[in-house]
């Protein structure tokens, strides 16, 4: 099966039923590398920032997940300074060929809406989140200000 | 030539076959197979004693078989000239089913082949000796395999032809190009399994190879130290070539050692897996909650020298001790196998313990406590609530007078204040009684 049809087949499928808040504009002449836009839903702590984040296929898709990093920088327990992200479906070991694209966006913003401090890429701001959510709160608003 | 068997034979093709006969009193001969609609409920197959399986469940019945000749007074003034046959349905139900069908001409008058086809695809049913969903066959096992067979036949046939969308590739395939999983029914087409599987097996990574269905959840939980995969031998067999099969095979049970040695916390919100360095060791502490627990109770942690609470002790021992060597040895090598045997030992006693109890104890009358007399007199006065009893009879004994119970002479227990089960303590018991009125 080629990967390329099935990511083909993905961007058809996103722009026929598109979510609120995610826009995908795959690079110039590499559908394997897609430039998304994540609006952060407004009933989460995120609101009104807007993240990129940079959606990467390897040849194996769909048998392997699509690496999925945070362009820019975000103060979250489930993301590393790197942007990399702890979302259960992106596991290797959890991922399934049938998940659709759309799958792993609601996952993202639902990352957003619901922190997740019982698996934390950064144990620190989790304890945080858990144990000091004013403070927190407003490291989220530092980050977007500077960063967003 | 008939407008009947000519439209019978469009509609019913290589099942409806016919010859214009040479007899004067007859137009034509013929045999018309009628193959089962789908059943509306799953059928259970039952032969004698021998019920089939769960997975023998079956949704089609093999055909029925009209032989028949056509009448020169057919329709309208002689019925169809007929008899049913078939593999698998007896006698005695053919003769009935052959009644009905009579009467669907009598009925008419007209042509019927066609409203005989209809019955025999599902009414038929209601001759059969069906109950509950379980229909009851008469013959040998080959019948038994060859209506399961047809069952499967039928299946595949439709299945077949159906079209599905696969979910890794997206695409519309026919069903001959499919593979149904047998365990969660998932469907994908043949390619994308195979291109999947053959990946993770050659990487090594099978704790994966799973239905790659987004939903399709792993059936047991990592708890119960197994290697877990949905995808049966069955599957994995039409899906990957010969040598990857073999390989997966070995792989799989390389895991299901390993997991031996490995143990989940029992703390519900950590779970983490931690190696242990030998299976005689009881005391494990997880590396990343620090809670320490035995590994034979999964209880936090109670020292080497108090036993453990194991919950399904009985089933363990029971499982521990029937003949399956296999069963036996992974048990001993979860537990240790001088654990085991204290187990066990340890398990039997108190069993034989509780054995002796109950012959050699007596109820308290008012709450029931078990009381053990190991000597002396049958006037009891329990431990627990100082209820007075007789230790013969069970009844409540008046505090004030306790011995009236033992001293009336219609009482039950007149003059057995001692009495032992025994036959030669009982001269002995009785010099006592005399004594103590005195
Ligand atoms: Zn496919
Ligand atoms: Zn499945
Ligand atoms: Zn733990
Ligand atoms: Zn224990
Ligand atoms: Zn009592
Ligand atoms: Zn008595």
């Amino acid at each position: 099966m080629s990967s390329q049809r099935r990511i083909q087949k993905e961007l058809v499928d996103f722009n026929k039923s598109p979510i609120t808040g995610i826009e995908i504009t795959p690079e110039e002449n590499n559908l394997y590398k897609w430039k998304v836009t994540l609006t952060a839903p407004n009933n989460s702590l995120y609101k009104g920032a807007v993240f990129k984040v940079n959606v990467e296929f390897s040849t194996d898709f769909p048998f392997k997940p699509p690496k999925v990093v945070f362009g820019t920088k975000i103060y979250h327990p489930n993301v590393d300074d790197d942007g990399s992200i702890c979302v259960g479906i992106l596991k290797n070991e959890m991922w399934k060929p049938s998940t659709k694209i759309t799958e792993v966006f609601y996952a993202l913003l639902d990352l957003l809406e619901n922190p997740n401090p019982d698996d934390p890429l950064q144990t620190s701001i989790a304890e945080q989140y858990r144990n000091d959510p004013a403070t927190f709160s407003k490291n989220v608003k530092e980050y977007i200000k500077k960063y967003c | 030539m008939d407008d009947e068997l000519l439209a019978m034979k469009a509609v019913f093709e290589e099942d409806f076959t016919f010859e214009i006969s040479q007899k004067e009193d007859s137009l034509a001969t013929g045999t018309f197979t009628v193959h089962s609609d789908r059943l509306e409920n799953d059928l259970i197959l039952k032969l004698g004693n021998i019920v089939a399986g769960n997975e023998y469940r079956v949704n089609y019945l093999p055909p029925i078989t009209i032989v028949f000749e056509i009448p020169a007074n057919y329709p309208q003034n002689e019925p169809l000239k007929f008899y049913c046959s078939s593999t698998w349905v007896p006698n005695l139900t053919l003769l009935k089913i052959k009644k009905k069908l009579l009467n669907v001409w009598k009925n008419l008058k007209d042509y019927c082949l066609f409203e005989y086809s209809e019955y025999l695809k599902r009414d038929f049913l209601e001759n059969l000796d069906i109950c509950d969903n379980i229909l009851c066959v008469n013959g040998s096992e080959g019948l038994f395999e060859n209506i399961i067979l047809y069952n499967k036949e039928r299946q595949q046939k439709l299945f077949d032809e159906d079209w599905f969308n696969c979910g890794v590739c997206g695409e519309e395939k026919k069903g001959i190009f499919c593979i149904m999983l047998a365990k969660c029914k998932h469907v994908f087409c043949k390619e994308c399994l195979n291109e999947y599987f053959t990946l993770l097996i050659t990487e090594g990574s099978i704790e994966n190879v799973t239905c790659p269905d987004f939903e399709c959840k792993r059936i047991a939980s990592k708890r119960q130290h197994k290697f877990l995969s949905d995808i049966v031998d069955f599957d994995m067999k039409q899906i990957v070539e010969k040598d990857l099969f073999s390989r997966f095979k070995n792989l799989q049970e390389k895991k299901k050692l390993e997991g031996l040695n490995i143990i989940y916390c029992p703390r519900i919100f950590c779970q983490s897996p931690i190696i242990r360095e030998s299976t005689d060791e009881k005391l494990c502490i997880c590396s990343n909650c620090k809670f320490s627990f035995c590994v034979h109770c999964s209880k936090s942690w109670h020292g080497y020298t108090n036993y453990c609470q194991i919950r399904n002790l009985e089933s363990l021992v029971n499982s521990y001790l029937s003949e399956n060597s296999e069963e036996k040895a992974l048990i001993e090598k979860q537990y240790g196998k001088k654990n085991i045997e204290k187990i066990v030992f340890r398990y039997q006693e108190e069993l034989k313990n509780k054995e002796w109890y109950s012959e050699n104890s007596q109820c308290c009358p008012s709450c029931k406590a078990a009381i053990q007399k190991s000597e002396g007199c049958n006037h009891m006065t329990c431990s627990k609530c100082n209820t007075h009893f007789c230790y013969r009879c069970g009844n409540l004994i008046n505090q004030l007078s306790p011995y009236a119970h033992f001293n009336d002479k219609n009482s039950p227990c007149y003059g057995k204040l001692f009495d032992f089960n025994s036959e030669g303590n009982e001269e002995w018991a009785l010099g006592e009684f005399d004594a103590e009125i005195e």
